[in-house]
């Protein structure tokens, strides 16, 4: 009856990682080479530093794409027209016989463009609007929070398409219609932090100095707000990006003349090219996979770091 | 609860009203006359500029703006959604040839997002830190971070055209007699849908497991000696339910937004490609009105899960 | 073997595993609990005393485990070894609910509020009764809300929790837990978060438990007045040790314990009048992670000697029942 349990399975794993504690609270604390805690531990966690190294090459070799690049992305050769990946090309060719790398590279270059400008353009009008009328209240609080609303029940998709029918399609009018889409959950992300914020004695102490509403909200209040305004920009350049490449792909995103991670995977709505030619789409669809996730890799280790309730 | 319903219901009044009001608006400010989108082309081709003047007046046309939108949204009531720029059909035929598609996609999505998301979601909490949560976890995020057309296009060169299991797209053929070949059709597409919403389910399905496994009352139900799947099943999981429906109403937005890109890939003959067709052609009646059903769906799915909310949580009911 | 005990906690150790970090919570942990007996474990809020509960039902969270130290149960004819066995197994999971019940601390918070009443009570009956419908069941939980003092028992078997005033929930809570006859039934902090007067009815409850259903009842408190109220014996926790243990009356009248002298003295006394001589405690609990290396209650104890420092002390029998850790007891006695 009174067998000695062994633990199986799960709480194994737990006993074993006990007993790493165990083991680690005998010896004396390291040095701590980092002092910054929230760096320190956004390069602790693994997936973070993978998704900033990621990010990182995709985005230089498309900064740097012109130097970078073994052929201009336009070039036309008729003679070269969809050739397999070689060491000559080592994308292939498209149907003009265009290097695919080189228009990959091009291609980031506007894609991430749309993606971190559009992120940086919406949290800019999110967090201006989110963090003065969050900590002003009042009428004018309630008629900016009902805009959003009103953008915010719209599936995302479908208000950019209603837009870009009006607008007509340019990369211009696709960064605003992204921007004009897009400020609403920073906004409210914003205005809720600073009508928490709001209520501390810090800020009462402040308005009983007689400091100006500017100086309170953007001076004092805002900057305990910028943990989780960090990783919406993160997390909503992944979200842009994706988008771009999406419409991109119906055709209805950046004019196609431009190359864009989107427009150099939209021939790929050609059945022959799908099936026989993969180098032309195939590998500019993991680009735009791989930068996503290391954006998303990255907006995760820096929730988790900015996270306070998480000791370490 | 109907006190409740009640009053949810009136929240969305106005909402839909400024909505309804914003794409009136847009539609005015496009260009071309108001009579060519409310009158079938046939009857618009053979008509004097007199005539036209007459209709206008007989339409309302000359009314002042409001008039003119109040008009228009008690024909929304009636069914009158005007008429499509490209081929003179009636918005409301369009809508009704293509709905049924959407709906079939949007249904078997759902479920599989639904289904998968949740049985993932609570492993995943359940193993809070072990491997299959860690793995799980990072898939999560391969899965958002993949466009959901370039994981159809592989999936389409996959399963359609090297193995050839599964029809190329489109969601029916004249020479079908059972529902079952049907079927093949919309499998790939749904799945790829459906996958590419799972994450977003596993994420959310899992965080709130986890919140409910910290309750309290989960102590209490394990002080009693229940069983584990009776501890995590109907405890824990009857708990987080109340989360995880929410996010059906969530997945809404979603849902439409992917089938405007999935049903594109697959030819599925639904409110999407429709959608997308009519930005292209710069058919404005048809975009405006398709925009404006979306919203509608929308408001009308958050207001069908607080409701869910209310029936499923008695907290919420009663107050 | 004193056929009285049925349970039984011998030098139990546990530890904490978070953040990186160990914390033993509780450090050579022994107590008994005897049929029909209430034995009351007090101590302030972080001395391990709830988490001493935890482990006796096998309760403690993922990343925390008992080190070292027995605990015997002999509700069952040959005892059983509780802290061997499997925490999922099905022997632990016949005696948790069955055999040992235990009544938390917030009611708010440990009934499930999705569920009624009485389908959280009978739960307990069918998990343990096999064989058992689920009518019986419905019919038995009416029964016990009748038992515990709940009006109208058959109308409030089916309402949820929320339905329930704070005082109501604790009597329905305690009805699910006495549910299947416990031998033993361990209550954490039943009355903290209940108001005064509701209070004294569920204490007064739980006295009549004992004697009608003859269990052992192990009592968390940290509240001395409950202690004075209902207890047979006394264990006083600080810092995960068991300073000093015995009968009631040989803890509260002649403590042999600095921290336990000075409990008494800092709370006041019914009939002593309003000019009573209340003194707190010097000083604050310290930090787990920053432990005194010697005796745990030396930094802020009156009677500290240099060789306090050095180690904690050993238990040391006093009289009776009466046990102690400290190497001045008989100073603190004498003082008396």
């Amino acid at each position: 009856m009174n067998q000695e349990y062994i633990p199986k399975g799960r709480a194994k794993t737990l006993a074993r990682k006990m007993d790493k504690i165990d083991a680690a609270s005998q010896k004396p604390a390291k040095k701590k080479w980092i002092q910054n805690r929230m760096l320190r531990k956004m390069l602790s966690n693994r997936l973070s530093v993978i998704g900033l190294v990621i990010f990182l090459v995709i985005l230089f070799s498309s900064i740097f794409a012109s130097i970078l690049s073994p052929y201009p992305p336009g070039q036309i050769s008729l003679k070269d027209t969809l050739q397999p990946p070689s060491m000559k090309h080592l994308f292939g060719t498209d149907r003009l016989g265009r290097d695919v790398l080189s228009r990959v590279m091009h291609g980031g270059q506007v894609s991430i463009l749309v993606g971190l400008g559009s992120a940086l353009g919406a949290a800019l009008v999110g967090v201006l609007l989110g963090a003065y009328f969050g900590y002003k209240g009042g009428w004018m609080d309630s008629l900016v929070m009902r805009i959003s609303e009103v953008f915010m029940s719209f599936p995302q998709i479908i208000l950019v398409l209603l837009l870009v029918s009006i607008t007509g399609q340019s990369l211009a009018n696709l960064l605003i219609i992204f921007i004009l889409t897009g400020w609403g959950s920073v906004y409210r992300m914003t205005r809720a932090k600073m009508l928490s914020i709001r209520e501390e004695e810090y800020v009462q102490a402040l308005r009983a100095f007689g400091l100006s509403d500017f100086v309170i909200c953007f001076k004092h209040m805002l900057p305990n707000a910028i943990g989780p305004i960090a990783v919406n920009i993160t997390l909503s350049t992944a979200m842009f990006i994706l988008q771009e490449t999406s419409l991109s792909f119906l055709g209805l995103g950046v004019p196609v003349q431009i190359a864009t991670w989107g427009n150099i995977i939209n021939v790929a709505n050609n059945l022959s090219i799908l099936q026989s030619n993969w180098w032309i789409w195939l590998p500019v669809g993991l680009v735009i996979s791989l930068f996503v996730l290391s954006i998303n890799f990255i907006g995760d280790g820096l929730r988790d770091s900015t996270d306070p309730t998480q000791m370490g | 609860m109907l006190s409740y319903t009640i009053r949810r219901v009136l929240t969305l009044i106005p909402m839909l009203l400024i909505i309804s009001f914003l794409i009136f608006l847009g539609m005015e400010l496009m260009p071309g006359d108001a009579v060519s989108y409310m009158v079938s082309p046939e009857q618009l081709a053979n008509m004097s500029p007199e005539k036209m003047q007459e209709m206008r007046e007989a339409l309302g046309l000359t009314q002042p703006f409001l008039v003119r939108y109040f008009n228009w949204l008690f024909g929304l009531f009636r069914g009158d959604f005007g008429y499509s720029l490209t081929n003179g059909q009636p918005i409301v035929d369009i809508l009704k040839a293509k709905l049924p598609a959407t709906f079939e996609l949007s249904f078997y999505a759902l479920l599989i997002s639904t289904i998968l998301g949740n049985v993932l979601g609570i492993l995943s909490a359940v193993k809070r830190g072990g491997k299959s949560d860690n793995v799980l976890t990072v898939l999560g995020m391969v899965g958002v971070s993949i466009p959901e057309f370039f994981f159809g296009l592989v999936m389409l060169l996959i399963f359609a055209i090297n193995l050839k299991w599964l029809p190329i797209g489109g969601r029916t053929m004249p020479e079908y007699t059972s529902y079952w070949q049907q079927f093949r059709h919309v499998i790939m597409p749904a799945s790829v849908l459906g996958i590419s919403m799972t994450a977003g389910v596993m994420r959310y399905s899992r965080s709130s497991m986890l919140d409910a496994m910290n309750k309290d009352f989960l102590k209490t139900a394990r002080s009693k000696g229940l069983p584990k799947w009776r501890i995590y099943l109907l405890h824990g999981f009857r708990v987080a339910l109340t989360p995880v429906v929410v996010l059906i109403g969530f997945r809404l937005p979603m849902l439409i937004g992917g089938s405007v890109v999935i049903e594109q890939i697959f030819q599925w003959p639904g409110i999407g490609d429709a959608f997308v067709a009519a930005v292209r052609g710069s058919n404005y009646p048809l975009v405006m009105m398709i925009a404006l059903l979306s919203v509608t769906m929308v408001l009308l799915a958050s207001l069908l899960v607080d409701i869910l909310t209310a029936l499923i949580d008695p907290r919420v009911r009663l107050e | 073997m004193d056929k009285d005990i049925v349970l039984e906690v011998k030098n139990l150790s546990v530890s904490f595993y978070t953040d990186q970090r160990k914390n033993t919570a509780i450090r050579d942990v022994s107590f008994t609990a005897r049929r029909g007996k209430t034995l009351c474990v007090v101590g302030e809020s972080g001395c391990g005393k709830s988490v001493s509960a935890s482990a006796i039902m096998r309760l403690l969270p993922e990343l925390s485990r008992i080190e070292s130290g027995e605990i015997n149960y002999y509700g069952r004819g040959e005892p059983i070894r509780m802290d061997k066995l499997d925490p999922d197994g099905e022997l632990i999971r016949q005696i948790r609910g069955g055999d040992i019940a235990m009544i938390f601390q917030d009611p708010m918070t440990a009934l499930n509020p999705v569920y009624t009443i009485g389908y959280q009570i009978s739960e307990n009956l069918l998990e343990h009764n096999k064989g058992m419908k689920k009518s019986e069941a419905l019919d038995k939980s009416v029964q016990l809300l009748k038992a515990m003092g709940i009006p109208m028992p058959e109308q409030r078997v089916n309402e949820y929790p929320h339905q329930f005033s704070g005082g109501m929930r604790q009597r329905a809570m305690i009805a699910m837990a006495m549910a299947c006859n416990p031998q033993l039934l361990l209550a954490d902090e039943p009355t903290t978060a209940l108001d005064v007067t509701v209070q004294a009815q569920i204490f007064e409850l739980m006295a009549d438990l004992k004697t009608n259903y003859n269990a052992a009842v192990i009592l968390i408190t940290h509240d001395m007045g409950v202690v004075t109220e209902l207890a047979d014996n006394v264990s006083v926790m600080y810092m995960g040790y068991v300073v000093e243990e015995g009968s009631v009356d040989e803890v509260l009248r002649t403590p042999a314990h600095p921290y336990t002298k000075a409990l008494l003295s800092s709370i006041p006394v019914l009939g002593r009048g309003r000019n009573q001589d209340l003194q707190p405690i010097r000083g604050a609990t310290p930090d787990p992670f920053h432990r005194p290396p010697g005796c745990q209650f030396e930094p802020r104890c009156d009677y500290a000697a240099p060789q306090c420092t050095q180690a904690m002390p050993e238990r040391e029998h006093v009289d009776g029942e009466h046990y102690v850790r400290c190497f001045r007891y008989k100073e603190v006695l004498k003082n008396e």
